[in-house]
């Protein structure tokens, strides 16, 4: 047959046309190919070859493309949505996806099962925002809905500039933190600073410090002693690169002393029988539990505030 | 100069190029987009089937995809502003598309909104043009 390819590429282009317009919208095109066939051939003074016709359709343009154009809508969301719709995104998601992981986690008793389904988590509650935009679009363009009339008088007031952290501030988060390490560290020879007068409480119990203490005690410690090293290094930097910089180190070894003490699985164990094992397992589990979700919003944070510097680095430099 | 300067200046040059490129073709296509209905609006006062259209615009300097010119006829067509029929024309069945009463006031208006644009914006880069010369002319002074 000498146009099947014609009638191949046609057939392509229906596959993606709604069946109501598919056959009107194929004879116009063949009519127009067939038109341009033509004139080709007179043009070269002899039918076309395959490869000449094979030119003419790819020229035409992809079947999905071509169909595609002849469709009303070609969006999910379109220009006027979107803002709202990535608006919703970027305020909702985060909040969204942080309490049904933090449910699972508790419901599951299972911080890792937590940690694994997150991406899923992210992946769902974001095509549900989608979704319920692309119906909104759809809506909008099917019945011509308009969005609400709104007055510039209703605006929120203007808020002042986020002020940078000021250096009393900065004096007194190095002091607390030098009180804590000197603290960490006076505390295993002077067991009345861990719980004072109610280390008495403890007596009796059938509970104790873990045997890991010991092992990862020094390692704390020097971590604690560099972020505290970097805090009072910012006290005398004077510009704001730098203080960007170092408040992110400070944030990157405060998620290292998180995930060190995370890696210490046990930090209670029972000292007597049957009950207590139970109840030294327990309290390491919500213990840990505690740590996980500290080092999900410290790491969420510090990613946040990682492409916050990013942003205004960059909008700073435009 | 280390080679890798020069090749680092070299890669430079040719991506802001091809950025430039691409830039000016996404601009060109947003510009041409309205250009693009008024041309067709206005060749249509003259009956034509899509192939012989496309032809036309060509002709006259407009080239069109085809995957762009035969949808945009059916849009048209459906917003009232062409009239279409089936007609058979040496020995074969075409769709022949002409502007509708409505297309030729619509065409009308788009016409003076044209002109109107094109005075403006000749207005805009004349007086620029006028105040870059005299800018000139003082430094000359």
């Amino acid at each position: 047959m000498e146009f099947e390819l014609i009638e191949r590429y046609l057939q392509a282009v229906g596959q993606y046309l709604p069946a109501k317009r598919r056959e009107d919208v194929l004879a116009e095109l063949r009519a127009n190919l067939m038109a341009r066939v033509e004139d080709s051939e007179q043009e070269h003074g002899r039918p076309l070859t395959q490869m000449e016709l094979a030119e003419i359709l790819r020229e035409h343009g992809r079947p999905a493309v071509v169909a595609a154009r002849y469709q009303a809508q070609q969006h999910l969301i379109g220009p006027a949505i979107f803002p709202f719709y990535w608006l919703a995104v970027r305020k909702a998601l985060p909040p969204i996806v942080l309490v049904v992981a933090i449910s699972q986690a508790l419901l599951a008793r299972d911080v890792g099962a937590a940690l694994h389904g997150l991406p899923l988590t992210i992946l769902v509650v974001w095509a549900g925002i989608t979704l319920a935009f692309a119906a909104f679009e759809a809506s909008w363009t099917r019945f011509g809905s308009r969005l609400p009339e709104w007055d510039p008088r209703d605006l929120p007031a203007l808020q002042r500039q986020p002020q940078r952290q000021s250096r009393a501030n900065r004096i007194a988060d190095a002091v607390v933190s030098a009180l804590f390490v000197a603290w960490l560290i006076e505390a295993p020879n002077q067991p009345w600073l861990i719980l004072g007068p109610g280390a008495a409480l403890l007596h009796g119990q059938p509970l104790a410090l873990a045997p890991e203490w010991r092992l990862f005690y020094w390692q704390i410690v020097a971590l604690l002693l560099c972020r505290l090293g970097l805090k009072v290094v910012t006290l005398f930097t004077a510009t704001r690169a730098w203080h960007r910089v170092l408040d992110l180190a400070i944030q990157g070894f405060g998620i290292i002393v998180l995930a060190t003490v995370i890696g210490m699985r046990h930090y209670f164990i029972a000292t007597g029988p049957g009950q207590s094992l139970l109840s030294a397992y327990a309290l390491n589990r919500w213990i840990s539990l505690g740590f996980h979700i500290a080092l999900a919003i410290s790491f969420a944070s510090l990613v946040w505030n990682l492409w916050k510097g990013r942003r205004d680095g960059g909008a700073v430099s435009a | 100069m280390t080679s890798y300067t020069v090749r680092h200046t070299v890669y430079v040059a040719m991506h802001n190029e091809i950025q430039d490129a691409e830039l000016f073709d996404a601009l060109r296509l947003e510009l041409r987009r309205g250009a693009l209905v008024l041309a067709v609006l206005a060749q249509l006062r003259r009956e034509h089937y899509g192939y012989t259209l496309r032809k036309a615009l060509a002709e006259s300097g407009l080239a069109i995809e085809e995957s762009t010119l035969y949808p945009l006829l059916r849009r048209l067509e459906t917003q009232g502003l062409l009239t279409s029929e089936w007609r058979e024309e040496e020995r074969r069945n075409k769709r022949f598309y002409r502007l509708s009463g409505a297309g030729e006031r619509m065409l009308a208006r788009l016409l003076d909104e044209w002109r109107g644009m094109n005075a403006t914006i000749d207005g805009i880069v004349g007086r620029v043009v006028v105040s870059e010369a005299e800018t000139e002319l003082e430094g000359v002074r």
